[in-house]
């Protein structure tokens, strides 16, 4: 099993996540909240499986929103949904996974991962061989701007954590190991997050007062 | 000549009864009954007798008449324990207020009223949705609503009542919209009244509901204005905890209740969770804001000390007592200082 070069702290977060996507950890977090939000969508008059079809379609809607305002297209291959990006060999696709950003824990596909998956993968991550000084079964020296990265979030009651990595293949019906993991929502980031304490976003009015 | 009018709305004020007046001034309380019925003028003697009883300046009482507040067109925020000498009294502030607006208004150009009319709309969260489009606010929490109000054009003054009975009431003169806001109170329920009473301004301008009724849709509209739904929902997709809502309220600058009380209806909080926060925040708020100052008094108090008027010259320029004065801007303008040199100064109009 590979092991993955891994971007934890805040700062470095939003150094890699601009170099290659172009986007802010709060830029990620808002799509979380979408998930999350979908999910509750779900009620009790839903089939089952409702919370975590809402959790994929609002992933995916919002993941592909956030990167086709930066210029990314709409990609779909082998029944994955993609967003890709306009140069470069480098896709990206939500997943929801049984738990993210866990240092002892690779995330697992909640519904696994099938042939299709698998070959959309490899095929992905072959890019990865013609960059300079790549090794297979090595922890990446130098960040990697290119192959299918997926969104992982999971939501295990309040616990909600999500990141964004670059898989290294399919085994066993479901991720085999990671070559680059990015944390977006560390274990009990979600709290402070869910609660904006703040109203930096509050509208402000200053009524004008003019002497006669 | 001594204004009868006058002598009542002072009356009102230091909350006596035509009895109580005559005793404290020493006169029968027949000659009281007399003036106000404009039956009798009153000797020098008997006019000092009641100014002196009063506590207000004598010119005060031979002025022209004072526009009245129809208890009928006021709309009071508490309807339960309030009684008619605490809704006279706070009635009779108002019509101080539109004295203190005329002066102000000679002197500076204040937002014209920008408040629409929703009084057909029967939905008052539709209405509050207009309301925040029409001003395009969104969904974004409101920073300060005192500011907000002034800047449509609302003459926003204090209600120094020291009594919890009272806690807002709002009216229309002409096409100028008052609101009077309790400033006793935390800076939170303070907000609420605030949204309340613009409710009525535009709910009920024209009639409408009335009593209950009227004070159930101006609670709704006032909830959903200060808390959008969409925004609520999206920061709260859930509730884990009820620290999470003591955090959560400063967003939108509302009382935990009001904001567990939203989210209970909104089914994002449960009637247990809804439980323990009404017995654990109703009497005391945790965690509490500031105060919201305004801006329009802050200014014209500022300018006017720039021409060397205290607060005791404009009460006197105004012949009222200058406790009055203190009470109708209490708490809304702060300490005003003296402008420190080189501080931006307000423009003329040519």
């Amino acid at each position: 099993m590979i092991t993955a070069r891994i971007y934890q702290e805040e700062w470095s977060v939003d150094a890699r996540l601009a170099e290659t996507f172009g986007v802010t950890r709060q830029d990620l977090i808002t799509v979380v909240k979408e998930v999350v939000g979908a999910r509750n969508d779900a009620v009790e008059n839903d089939p089952i499986t409702a919370a975590g079809l809402f959790a994929y379609i609002h992933g995916t809607r919002n993941i592909r929103g956030l990167l086709r305002t930066k210029g990314w297209h709409l990609a779909r291959k082998d029944n994955i949904e993609l967003v890709r990006h306009p140069d470069r060999p480098l896709m990206v696709a939500y997943q929801s996974v049984d738990l993210a950003a866990s240092e002892t824990h690779l995330p697992q596909a909640i519904s696994g991962k099938g042939k299709g998956a698998e070959r959309v993968i490899d095929e992905a991550q072959m890019s990865l061989f013609s960059l300079p000084g790549f090794e297979p079964n090595a922890q990446a020296k130098a960040p990697i701007n290119t192959g299918l990265w997926h969104f992982c979030v999971s939501a295990v009651g309040d616990d909600v954590r999500a990141e964004l990595s670059l898989s290294s293949g399919v085994s066993g019906g479901n991720f085999e190991g990671f070559i680059e993991r990015i944390f977006i929502v560390n274990k009990g980031d979600w709290e402070k997050i869910v609660v904006r304490d703040d109203a930096d976003d509050a509208v402000n009015f200053e009524p004008i007062v003019v002497r006669k | 000549m001594f204004n009868p009018e006058r002598l009542e709305l002072a009356r009102k004020r230091r909350r006596l009864t035509a009895k109580s007046l005559a005793e404290k001034a020493g006169v029968a309380p027949v000659t009281v009954s007399r003036i106000v019925n404009r039956q009798q003028t009153p000797d020098d003697a008997t006019v000092a007798a009641l100014v002196a009883a009063l506590g207000y300046p004598r010119q005060f009482f031979f002025q022209d008449d004072i526009d009245p507040i129809d208890a009928g067109a006021a709309s009071f925020r508490s309807l339960t324990g309030m009684s008619a000498r605490e809704r006279d009294a706070a009635l009779a502030a108002g019509s101080l207020a539109f004295e203190v607006m005329d002066w102000v208004t000679d002197r500076f150009t204040l937002p014209a009223a920008d408040i629409l009319d929703l009084g057909h709309e029967r939905d008052p969260k539709s209405a509050a949705r207009m309301l925040r489009q029409y001003w395009s606010i969104g969904e974004k929490p409101i920073g300060n609503m005192i500011k907000l109000l002034e800047s449509k054009g609302v003459r926003v003054f204090s209600l120094a009542e020291d009594t919890k009975n009272v806690d807002a009431f709002s009216c229309w003169r002409n096409d100028e919209p008052f609101v009077f806001l309790n400033t006793f109170k935390s800076t939170e329920r303070s907000r609420f009244d605030a949204a309340h009473e613009l409710a009525h301004l535009v709910l009920h301008r024209h009639g409408g509901p009335s009593g209950r009724e009227a004070e159930t849709e101006a609670n709704a509209f006032a909830s959903a204005f200060l808390m959008p739904h969409a925004d609520l929902v999206s920061t709260i997709p859930y509730v884990s905890s009820l620290d999470q809502i003591v955090r959560a309220k400063k967003r939108w600058g509302v009382a935990a209740v009001a904001l567990a009380y939203r989210l209970n209806k909104l089914g994002l909080m449960t009637e247990w969770q809804y439980i323990q926060a009404n017995r654990r925040y109703r009497t005391s708020e945790p965690d509490g804001l500031p105060p919201e100052r305004s801006t329009v008094w802050q200014m014209v108090l500022q300018e006017l000390w720039r021409d060397g008027l205290s607060r005791g010259h404009i009460a006197e320029k105004l012949l009222l007592p200058e406790e009055e004065l203190e009470n109708l801007l209490f708490g809304l303008a702060g300490d005003t200082a003296p402008p420190a040199r080189g501080a931006p100064t307000l423009t003329a109009v040519k």
